[in-house]
């Protein structure tokens, strides 16, 4: 490790050594056993260390007041909260417990299956006389809907 | 309950238990202050900052889900609360505040002690918001540099990078012959 990057770890990490990664701990020592501008490094990084700690403690009273305030303020009913129905609507499902009705729900997919199979495969029982008329039907609709042949306006 | 832990409570707060709520409440209402008077720079816009911040846990509990830890999640509520603030009103520093009183003013130590840390106090309200949020967040709430950088929403190596550059404006700013006669 060289003294830039001794300062940057000082800086980023602080002059705290054993909160370092093993590593860099280890690489840092050896720095420091070397080098006397390393062990002044870290005489000013503790120095300024000491001094932030000292500058979050300056000029504020203790938080206790304005938190009692705070939560003096909470007491009031508290609005309704905020429930998303999308989100919820998994996790509903998710707590149904199907497993008493499962020889049910079987049943049931299966007739369904098999409604589906005989519907595109059964007899075809269709009644011949009600196509015909239903075909008339469909053309005389047409002719009530069609556009005037001339000036193409529409009924 | 006093023992549950944070993600505990939470999951009975978005089941609308109420008294978990204010348990969470009493638990993180001091710390909260704390951190948002270090942010705001002034009791009042932290004490609004945290009631926002925690009537905003109650009514989204429901949609919140366990992928950070909650102080985590609640310090970043607070600390973007409390840097859109800055953003629409001006911060008056605690230096330009000027120093109340002091009564004790015949303890010399500890007035010397005390002036150290104002004017380190206000170099460090002097520092751009994110800087002086990962100062504020790794000195006074004690966090690792990862939960600070979580909260912060970036990388390590990012909240590292905002250390650097705080640390070296408070080093411009304070001198090295001063802090090295102060500390």
């Amino acid at each position: 490790m060289k003294l830039d990057e001794f300062r940057d770890r000082l800086d980023a990490q602080g002059a705290d050594l054993t909160a370092w990664a093993e590593a860099q701990r280890v690489s840092a020592e050896r720095l420091l056993a070397s080098e006397p501008a390393a062990r002044r490094l870290l005489s000013e990084a503790q120095q300024l260390d000491r001094l932030i700690g000292r500058g979050m403690q300056a000029g504020s009273a203790s938080p206790d007041v304005s938190a009692a305030r705070v939560l003096a303020r909470l007491a009031s009913p508290l609005p309704p909260q905020r429930r998303v129905l999308s989100l919820a609507w998994p996790a509903a499902l998710l707590n149904v417990d199907l497993a008493p009705s499962r020889l049910r729900l079987a049943a049931l997919g299966g007739v369904a299956c098999l409604g589906i199979v005989l519907g595109l495969f059964g007899p075809d029982v269709t009644d011949a006389a009600l196509v015909v008329a239903s075909a008339q039907t469909d053309t005389n609709l047409a002719a009530v809907f069609e556009p005037e042949p001339l000036t193409g306006v529409r009924p | 309950m006093d023992e549950a832990s944070d993600e505990d409570l939470m999951a009975r707060v978005a089941q609308g238990d109420e008294p978990a709520f204010r348990l969470l409440a009493r638990r993180y209402a001091g710390r909260a202050v704390g951190l948002a008077r270090r942010i705001t720079g002034n009791d009042a816009d932290a004490e609004e900052v945290v009631q926002e911040a925690l009537l905003r846990v109650w009514t989204n509990a429901p949609r919140w889900r366990p992928l950070a830890a909650f102080r985590t999640w609640f310090y970043r509520v607070v600390l973007n609360l409390c840097l859109s603030r800055r953003r629409r009103a001006p911060f008056v520093s605690l230096e330009a505040a000027g120093d109340p009183a002091d009564p004790s003013a015949d303890i010399a130590a500890a007035l010397e002690r005390d002036q150290a840390g104002r004017v380190m106090a206000a170099a460090i309200a002097d520092l751009p918001d994110r800087q002086r949020a990962a100062v504020v967040l790794t000195y006074h709430e004690g966090l690792s540099n990862a939960e600070a950088a979580a909260v912060l929403e970036t990388s390590i190596s990012g909240l590292e990078a905002l250390l650097v550059r705080a640390k070296r404006t408070l080093r411009e700013k304070l001198g090295a012959n001063r802090h090295g006669d102060i500390a």
